[in-house]
This record gives C-alpha cells, sequence and structure tokens, in this order.
C-alpha cells in the first residue's frame, strides 16, 4: 500500500484543480472563504448555452476547424514521412522540424501575419486551418518517420516482391498496418489544434471564434463561473481521446 | 526457371560490394551461398529481386531479361530472417495476400490458402494473428505465403537463423520436400556450413564480390575458405583420442 | 529524388518560418512595414539597451529551469521508486490525465486556485485563520511556476516512464546487482544517467516549449518583468507605431536563442544520429 500513497497523492494533487471546473460551473452563492458553494445552480450553463449566437455554433466551428487540420496534417504527415525515409540528412530535418515544432505559436503566428494579410487570408478560416497546417506539420512529419522504420520498408519491398504494384501495398498492407500510428496521430493533432489559442488568436484576428478564443473572451471579462462552463467542454474531447489512447497523447505547454 | 546473373557489379560509397559476379543456375535446383559477414550476399539477392539496383551487368530469369524489370513483374520473392507477417491480418489472410493483390477472387484466394495451411501443417491456426505464433510457424506461413505465388525464383536470407536447431531441422526438411515438389529455383543465403550441405543442390561461396559454385560436394570441401575441411578435421580428433 | 522531398520539407516546415524571421528583421532595420523611414539600427540600439528585453529573457529562462528542476526529479522518483503503481493501469490514467489539460486552463485555475481568495486561500483560511499571500501576479513568479510544473510533471512522467521500458532499466539494475552495485550505485551511476541521457533532447524541448510560454504568463504573470512571449505579444498590440519594430527585433532575439536550443538538442538527439 505504501507504494501507492506517492503516486496517488501526485495524481490527486494535479487533478484536483480540474473537478474544481464542474464545481465552479454549478455553484450558486460561493462566497470566502467558505470551502464548498452555498447553493448551486444551472444558470451559468443555461447562460453560456444561451450565450452571444449560442455555444453550439463554436463548438461545431472548433470541431470542424480541429478535425480538417488532423486530417490534412496526418495524411501529409504519413506520405512525407515515408518520402523521407532513407533519405540523407535525418539529423539535419529532425533539427528543423524541432525548431518549428518548438517555437511559441503566439510568435510564430505575428511572424506570419504579414504574409496573411498579403494573401488575404488573416481573419479566415483557411487562414487559420493553414497557420496550424503549418506549425503541426513537423511534428507530424518527425513522428511518421519514426513510423516507417525499417520494418515497414521491408513490408513494403516484400509486397513489391509479391507482384503487388504501389497502389495495391498501400491499400491493402501499408495503411491497414499502420492505422494504430494513424489514429495516435489524428487524434494527437486533433487536440494540439483543439487547444490552439495563440495561433487562432492572431491569424484569425477575432473573426475565428473557437471554443479556447470563446473560454478566453470570458475569462477577460471576469467570468470565472461561465468560463468553467466552457473549460469543461473545452476538456471534454481530450479526455476522452486519452481515455482511447492512453499515454500517446502529449501536449504543448 | 533457370537464372542467369551476368557481370553484376555493385559499388556502394565507393566501397565495391560486388565485382563483375556473374553464375548460372538450372530450374529448380537450390543454390547454397556461403561467405563472411558483409561479402555482398544480402546486396546479390537484392539486386536480383530489383530492389537494390547494380552499376554494370544483366539479369536473365527464365530466359527473360529483367535487369531493367521493376520488382513487382520479375517473379522473384525475397524473405529474411524476420517472417514480417501483416499484424493486422489472422494466418489464412496472409497467405493468401499474394494472391488477393494479384487480383485472385476471394473464394479461390482462400481456397488455395487452406490447402497449403494444411501441407504446412498449421490447419488450426487458421485464425490466429501473427503475435500468436511461433517463430518456427511464423517463418512457415511466410513461405507459404511466398510459394503460394508460383515464383519464378525464391531468395532466402538467412531465413532461419532466428529459430532454435530443432526447429531449424525442421524447417529445412519441410522447405527442402516443398521446393523440390514444385521445382522452384532458389538461392539461399547462410552461414550455417551444415544448413549450406543439406539445403543445397549446388553450392557456391563468396568473397571480394565474387560468386564462386562448385561442381559438386568434393571440390566444395576441398576449398579450405568453405570451413568444411575444418569441420571434419574437428570430428576427426575425436576418433584419434 | 530524395532531394526534392527534402526540399519540399524544407519548404512546409522552415521556409515559413524563416520568411517571418527575415520580414522581421527587415521590419526591425526599418526597411519594411507602414510609415518606413529606411534603414535604422536606432530599434535595435532600443531593444537591446532596455533592461526590460533582458529581464524578459532572463526571466523566461529562470522559469522554465526552475520548472524542469521541480518536474524532472518528481518524474524521476514516480518512475523509479513507484513503478509498481505505474504499472496500475487507473493510476496511470488519472497520473496522465492532466496531460490532455490545455495550457489557457491550466492559467485559469491557476487564477481560480492560487490567488488571495482563490480555494488554496480557502484552505489556508479555514485551517489557520489567517489570509494567504496571493500567489498569482507576484514578484517571484510563483504562480506560473506551480501552474507550468503540474503541467510538466505528467508529461515527463510519461516520457521517463515509457523509457525506462525501452531502455530494460531493471535487466540493467539486475546486472549491475550481479555485478556487485550497491542500490544507491544502481540509482545514481545506472538507472538515472541511462534514464536523463535519453530523455534530455525532449528535456531541451520542453525547456524550448516552457521558455516561449504565452498563456499561463499571460493570465498569471505580474505587469513587469514579463516572460517573452507576453512581451513581444504585447508590444505587437500597442497603437504606438514605434512598439511594433521593437517586437520584431525581440521577435528575431527570440527566435535566436530558440535556434540555438534546437541545434543542441539536435545534437543530444543519439536516436537520429
Amino acid at each position: 500500500m505504501r507504494k501507492y500513497i506517492f503516486p496517488v497523492f501526485i495524481a490527486f494533487m494535479l487533478i484536483l484543480p480540474f473537478l474544481y471546473l464542474p464545481v465552479l460551473s454549478a455553484a450558486g452563492a460561493w462566497k470566502y472563504p467558505s470551502l464548498v458553494p452555498e447553493s448551486w445552480s444551472a444558470a451559468h450553463w443555461d447562460r453560456l448555452l444561451a450565450s452571444r449566437d449560442g455555444i453550439l455554433p463554436v463548438v461545431t466551428l472548433s470541431v470542424i476547424l480541429s478535425g480538417s487540420v488532423a486530417l490534412l496534417v496526418t495524411v501529409t504527415g504519413f506520405i512525407f514521412g515515408r518520402l523521407l525515409t532513407g533519405c540523407s540528412g535525418k539529423r539535419q530535418i529532425q533539427a528543423a522540424g524541432y525548431l518549428a515544432y518548438a517555437f511559441s505559436p503566439v510568435i510564430y503566428a505575428y511572424c506570419l501575419q504579414f504574409f496573411f494579410l498579403k494573401a488575404g487570408i488573416s481573419g479566415t478560416i483557411a487562414g487559420v486551418i493553414i497557420v496550424q497546417f503549418l506549425l503541426f506539420f513537423p511534428f507530424s512529419v518527425i513522428y511518421f518517420i519514426s513510423h516507417w522504420g525499417r520494418n515497414m520498408v521491408s513490408l513494403e519491398e516484400l509486397c513489391f516482391t509479391l507482384g503487388s504494384s504501389r497502389r495495391t501495398a498501400w491499400r491493402m498492407a501499408l495503411i491497414p498496418v499502420s492505422v494504430p500510428a494513424l489514429r495516435t496521430a489524428f487524434l494527437q493533432i486533433f487536440v494540439f489544434s483543439w487547444f490552439d489559442f495563440g495561433l487562432t488568436q492572431v491569424i484569425g484576428q477575432g473573426r475565428v471564434s473557437t471554443l479556447s478564443l470563446t473560454v478566453w473572451q470570458y475569462l477577460a471579462e471576469a467570468d470565472p463561473y461561465i468560463a468553467a462552463a466552457g473549460s469543461c467542454l473545452l476538456l471534454l474531447p481530450p479526455a476522452i481521446l486519452m481515455l482511447l489512447n492512453e499515454k500517446t497523447i502529449r501536449f504543448r505547454p | 526457371m533457370n537464372i542467369k546473373v551476368n557481370n553484376i557489379s555493385v559499388n556502394r560509397s565507393g566501397q565495391q560490394v560486388l565485382n563483375g559476379l556473374s553464375f548460372e543456375l538450372e530450374d529448380g535446383h537450390i543454390l547454397s551461398v556461403m561467405g563472411k559477414s558483409g561479402c555482398g550476399k544480402t546486396t546479390l539477392l537484392r539486386v536480383i529481386a530489383g530492389l537494390g539496383s547494380s552499376d554494370t551487368g544483366n539479369i536473365v530469369i527464365g530466359g527473360r531479361d529483367v535487369t531493367l524489370v521493376p520488382p513487382q513483374e520479375r517473379g522473384a520473392v525475397y524473405l529474411y530472417q524476420e517472417a514480417l507477417l501483416f499484424p493486422h491480418l489472422n494466418v489464412l489472410d496472409n497467405l493468401s495476400f499474394g494472391l488477393r493483390i494479384r487480383g485472385e477472387h476471394k473464394k479461390s484466394a482462400d481456397e488455395k490458402a487452406r490447402d497449403m495451411l494444411e501441407q504446412l501443417d498449421l490447419a488450426s491456426h487458421a485464425a490466429k494473428k501473427s503475435e500468436q505464433l511461433s517463430g518456427g510457424q511464423r517463418q512457415r506461413v511466410a513461405f507459404g505465403r511466398a510459394l503460394l505465388v508460383s515464383p519464378a525464383v525464391l531468395l532466402l536470407d538467412e531465413p532461419f537463423s532466428n529459430l532454435d536447431s530443432e526447429t531449424r531441422a525442421a524447417m529445412q526438411q519441410l522447405y527442402r520436400k516443398m521446393a523440390q515438389e514444385r521445382g522452384i529455383t532458389t538461392i539461399f543465403v547462410t552461414h550455417d556450413l551444415k544448413e549450406a550441405v543439406i539445403m543445397g543442390s549446388r553450392l557456391s561461396y563468396m568473397e571480394a564480390g565474387k560468386l564462386h559454385l562448385y561442381d559438386n560436394l568434393n571440390s566444395f570441401a576441398a576449398d579450405t575458405r568453405t570451413g568444411m575441411q575444418r569441420e571434419i578435421g574437428f570430428w576427426q580428433s575425436f576418433d584419434k583420442k | 529524388m530524395s532531394a526534392v522531398y527534402r526540399g519540399l520539407y524544407y519548404g512546409i516546415s522552415l521556409l515559413p518560418l524563416l520568411a517571418g524571421i527575415a520580414y522581421a528583421l527587415a521590419y526591425s532595420l526599418g526597411l519594411a512595414g507602414i510609415d518606413t523611414q529606411g534603414f535604422t539600427t536606432g530599434y535595435w540600439v532600443l531593444v537591446l539597451r532596455s533592461q526590460e528585453t533582458w529581464t524578459s529573457l532572463l526571466l523566461s529562462m529562470s522559469v522554465a529551469l526552475t520548472v524542469l528542476l521541480i518536474a524532472v526529479p518528481v518524474g524521476l522518483i514516480l518512475v523509479l521508486f513507484y513503478s509498481e503503481a505505474l504499472e496500475n493501469a487507473v493510476i496511470r490514467y488519472l497520473l496522465f490525465l492532466p496531460v490532455s489539460v490545455p495550457p489557457l486552463i491550466a492559467a485559469f485555475m491557476g487564477t481560480e486556485w492560487l490567488s488571495a481568495s482563490g480555494m488554496a486561500g480557502r484552505v489556508v483560511s479555514g485551517a489557520f485563520g489567517t489570509v494567504s499571500p496571493s500567489l498569482v501576479n507576484n514578484y517571484w513568479h510563483t504562480g506560473i511556476i506551480i501552474s507550468m510544473t503540474m503541467m510538466s510533471i505528467p508529461f515527463l512522467t510519461i516520457l521517463l516512464w515509457q523509457y525506462s521500458r525501452a531502455e530494460k532499466l531493471s535487466g540493467l539494475a539486475e546486472l549491475a546487482t550481479s555485478l556487485g552495485a550497491t542500490k544507491r550505485q544502481i540509482l545514481f551511476r545506472v538507472a538515472i544517467p541511462v534514464l536523463l541521457n535519453r530523455a534530455l533532447p525532449n528535456i531541451g524541448l520542453m525547456f524550448v516549449f516552457l521558455f516561449g510560454a504565452y498563456e499561463v504568463p499571460l493570465l498569471l504573470g505580474m505587469q513587469s518583468p514579463r516572460m517573452i512571449s507576453v512581451l513581444i505579444a504585447q508590444k505587437f498590440r500597442k497603437f504606438d507605431l514605434a512598439d511594433i519594430p521593437q517586437a520584431y527585433s525581440l521577435t528575431v532575439l527570440y527566435a535566436f536563442v530558440v535556434g540555438i536550443i534546437a541545434w543542441m538538442v539536435s545534437r543530444t538527439n543519439r536516436e537520429t544520429a
């Protein structure tokens, strides 16, 4: 039992603040220094669901946006991973990937803002998808280069010597074999995109309102109750994805 | 089909891996290739399979020059230590994979695969996934999969080196029997002297990017490079004691 | 053909960033942008002479380093001494769950828990009857450090846990024991060096992330000094036209620091060698 105390304590400490979110979102009156709300209320949730043009369009946009980015980045990363496997200069490829991937998203967005303005895609959904694609693409390629190790290339060669065309080899062997890796990459990038704040804020110019930005807005308006309700919505998909795909999801601090 | 390799050279980053290598192997024979690590055995097999290119020379399989033919159309299947079964397919689907990608109907492909399962003594494992099989079973499936597409040439790169000695002996017998029944021309690379002699109807030794074929077992044994004399001497030393 | 693919990859992953940095450099030198007066080093002199710049860079590095100095040992302790508990899927899920929390919400939780009237304050008041000092927006940046540490612990623990399995740490420890090593020697001469060596590139990347963190310091930081991402973003948002070229010089400076760290990280990554 002693073996469990410390890990459980750490896990408890880490999770505690987040258990607080649903409580706050359902709190009625909660005066200092009371530890629990004096009354409960659905008012904040009602306000969230009825607020502005309603939260539904925001959630829908966020899902479509993150889904598109994840699909685009996963597919291109998978293909580039194969194309770059066996290429010389792997160290440089990785260093370039790290450089782009580790760059602060908000500063990255400011760097590109001029070009997006010139191209007329600043403040559009397409612009946000493109800027997220650019930032997450190197991560995906580096991930898939390690997926396309020697074994996958050998499988491809085996298909060839068994008489398969490149197309058939991909359709019947390489893609089915890669389904777990593709799923992990898709979920991971979906979460990156779902959480993104800096890129969407700068390139979206306030005209692309995702759930992250909406929660931010409530925080800026010093409305923690409704922000807590919004945060619950924001946390729901990643928590479910984590459950489906334990140990593979990472985050960007 | 017979196979003819003429004057193949391969230079990789300044190193002459194959150096004007030539040989001919008659239809239905199994050629054992021995040689030290790094002598170019794998490169030779990959060039014949079309998975690597050569700087000079040509390769003729069954009278057809395949030097510029892509691997898909050569009819040369290349297998190595790892069975490389598809993890998303069960044993039966792994076996029929080669037939299916050639457009054969599922029903007839499955039928042939079931036949093969019987011959491989794996009939009760049809629905298993590859990770549920032992090393020897996996290797048998890999063979069956290759044999089902009736290749013109089979290229085996130390296929048994990961197996324990008992399984290895059983696989040698099984493979030899099946290849002879079907008359499949085979090039068999191995480090193991005994295995080379058991498997090969022709014997060869590779050195300095060239392949030397022996007329018979005696001439193979007489060549000190093959290590056969040392082996015989070792066993004879017990007699003297 | 492979040169073409590599070119395409660099074109997508690096070219936009380099173009952006080049534009930033041009802007900061008065060569681009609205209302440009022609070449000038004036903005750079201003930025390099400003104490705000150096304080911000130093602050960002110190925060990142402090977070790692707390989170890495906690991760190591969990992985090395509590491996049995980590084998339990439920504990692992609970421990790793916070990885799926976005920085924005971590920042929000920081304000809700660590401010004087926050949950921590309520607990202190209930237990000791005193008013707790606010841990956010303060000089020591405790709110930022606590929030970022809590986000980093799960991530680092996952990483170290995966490496401890990949490196077959238990086997190495048994081998060392059979060679006569004491428990202490195994810990300090085998386990910790093996894990840290393997995790070094990722810890380096973590440092870059933390160094450039935005949401957490935006919400939990002070007006001054500010961490580098916040400083740059705020300069970009000011309406004073002289601030924008300065923001661009700071961007170039930030990119330079990140470039050096990324280069060092790629050198330590033995997987790529």
